[in-house]
């Protein structure tokens, strides 16, 4: 697949909060289908750069390239909406679909449907009237997961999606995400990722620097003690 | 043809005194009710009510240029408050909430303008009126401009209203679907703005900002849907108002400050509220 344009490329990209360096000359290039895991210690960038391959940032310095009209889908760490706005999850599950019809009109029948779907699948269904303020952490984290699925994104960027989420959870996520199409790209950010979830093509680490990880061994990495194969 | 309303407001005997209003002046609070509901619930939702305050302080300021400069104030109160939204919506959610100090800068600075250009060409009595407003002194033509403002604000929500609740929801997801969210942040503030403007000119600078975030909170702490917030917030406003008035000329107070009085005893009191009783 990587014959084709890839969705986002970055070239020597560098982001500081102020003073601040949060990324140091990041190289990185996303292509349809990849699955990336980015790996890194808390505060290493990892969510700057997350932002930054979706358009949610802009570099301080470099040069960042971003193929028109991506697909996205977005699991942030925290959420940064206000709870207590008064929206019911399947409201804010179905906003996922708004890319998908034109101003002014109504969600159609598969917008609904779509909406249903992975509402069931991330088994949100006796939760689907609730409004976002009475649900805990692990069940907000799934509507989120929810929402950025029902966009059908061709790039899926997860940033720590297992925080907060029981062991069951935890499966249904990574099947989920197994299941997606082979073309759908897939960057997920995390500090910690155990064997048998999610099957990356390629890794790196992010610590303000990002350097690439083989990826057989990937789990033998020092940030992954306590997970090694077995 | 004058028609007039009354409502009864009781004495200290347990009788009632009738209190009546012009019918100007009941279409006039209907109108502001609209508004109310529509935006007020946007401002308390996005967290706008520093930022009406501030829109609100410098239109005043543009209200005593356009006298100072024998132009109508409204039309300076608009074109302060809308060059106020236009510079204030590329600023993010995060930093409007972080730079309060700018907002109050922008409160205090517009205010004093005001103050000295409207007493220095109208005297201290237009002052006053600006302030609080004279709700007894409804004009047909102020009717027409706020009936027109609602029918705009209405028609601006009720076609955009998901792509506008969308990004004040989550501005962050609704940019990543596409949304155009600079301009519909925009749009919001816009809103906002001329809602601001509307309600000067019958309310007052400090009733405007009372009637954009009283009734909301309120409806806020008692419903939970957002058709039901917006339509309570219009139910309070219009019931708050007409209470306030009457009780107004009941004591000989001016309406304005019995408005907000009575809007801040209810909110006080809707907070003893189980919350959100009524889904």
């Amino acid at each position: 697949m990587t014959e084709h344009a890839p969705l986002v490329e970055l070239f020597g990209v560098s982001y500081r909060y102020g003073a601040d360096l949060a990324l140091d000359r990041v190289d990185l290039c996303v292509h349809a289908g990849d699955r990336w895991v980015l790996l890194g210690p808390n505060g290493g960038g990892k969510s700057t750069l997350a932002r930054l391959i979706l358009g949610l940032a802009a570099p301080s310095s470099g040069r960042l390239s971003r193929r028109r009209a991506i697909r996205a889908g977005y699991v942030p760490q925290v959420a940064t909406f206000d709870r207590h706005f008064p929206v019911r999850v399947a409201e804010m599950v179905l906003e996922g679909r708004l890319s998908d019809r034109r101003w002014m009109r109504p969600f159609g029948t598969d917008d609904r449907e779509a909406t249903d779907d992975a509402i069931e699948r991330l088994e949100l269904a006796s939760l689907r009237r609730a409004y976002l303020s009475e649900l805990s952490g692990g069940e907000l984290k799934r509507a989120l997961v929810a929402r950025a699925l029902v966009a059908r994104p061709e790039l899926l960027v997860l940033d720590e999606p297992t925080a907060a989420l029981d062991e069951s959870s935890r499966r249904t996520l990574w099947s989920l995400v197994a299941a997606l199409p082979a073309e759908t790209s897939v960057i997920l950010a995390t500090h910690d990722l155990a064997p048998g979830t999610f099957a990356p093509t390629r890794a790196a680490l992010v610590d303000r620097r990002l350097s690439a990880i083989a990826l057989d061994s990937l789990h033998d990495h020092p940030l992954l003690c306590g997970h090694a194969h077995g | 043809m004058i028609i007039r309303s009354c409502v009864g407001t009781p004495m200290d005997d347990g009788a009632l005194a009738v209190a009546c209003f012009s019918s100007e002046t009941i279409v006039a609070i209907a109108l502001a009710s609209v508004l109310s509901g529509l935006v007020g619930t946007i401002v308390v939702l996005r967290r706008l009510v520093s930022l009406g305050g501030g829109i609100a302080h410098a239109a005043f300021g543009g209200v005593g240029l356009a006298l100072a400069l024998g132009f109508d104030p409204r039309l300076g109160a608009a074109a302060v408050a809308i060059g106020a939204a236009a510079v204030l919506a590329p600023v993010s959610r995060e930093r409007i909430a972080r730079q309060d100090a700018v907002i109050g800068v922008l409160w205090a600075v517009g205010m004093a303008v005001g103050m000295l250009l409207v007493s220095g060409a109208a005297g201290d009595t237009q002052v006053e009126e600006l302030l609080f407003g004279d709700l007894g002194a409804v004009q047909r033509s102020d009717l027409a401009i706020l009936g027109g403002l609602v029918v705009l604000v209405a028609a601006a929500i009720a076609l955009f209203r998901r792509e506008l609740a969308a990004t004040a929801f989550d501005d962050e997801h609704a940019r990543l679907r596409g949304l155009p969210v600079g301009l519909l942040s925009f749009a919001l503030l816009l809103l906002v703005a001329l809602s601001v403007v509307g309600l000067l000119s019958l309310v007052g600078i400090v009733l405007a900002i009372a009637l954009l975030a009283i009734p909301p909170l309120i409806a806020l702490r008692l419903f939970r849907s957002l058709p039901a917030i917006v339509l309570g917030g219009m139910a309070i406003a219009f019931l708050l108002s007409v209470a306030g008035l009457a009780v107004g000329q009941r004591f000989h107070l001016p309406a304005g400050p019995a408005i907000i009085l009575l809007g801040g005893v209810l909110l006080s009191l809707a907070q003893l509220a189980p919350r959100r009783v009524l889904r």
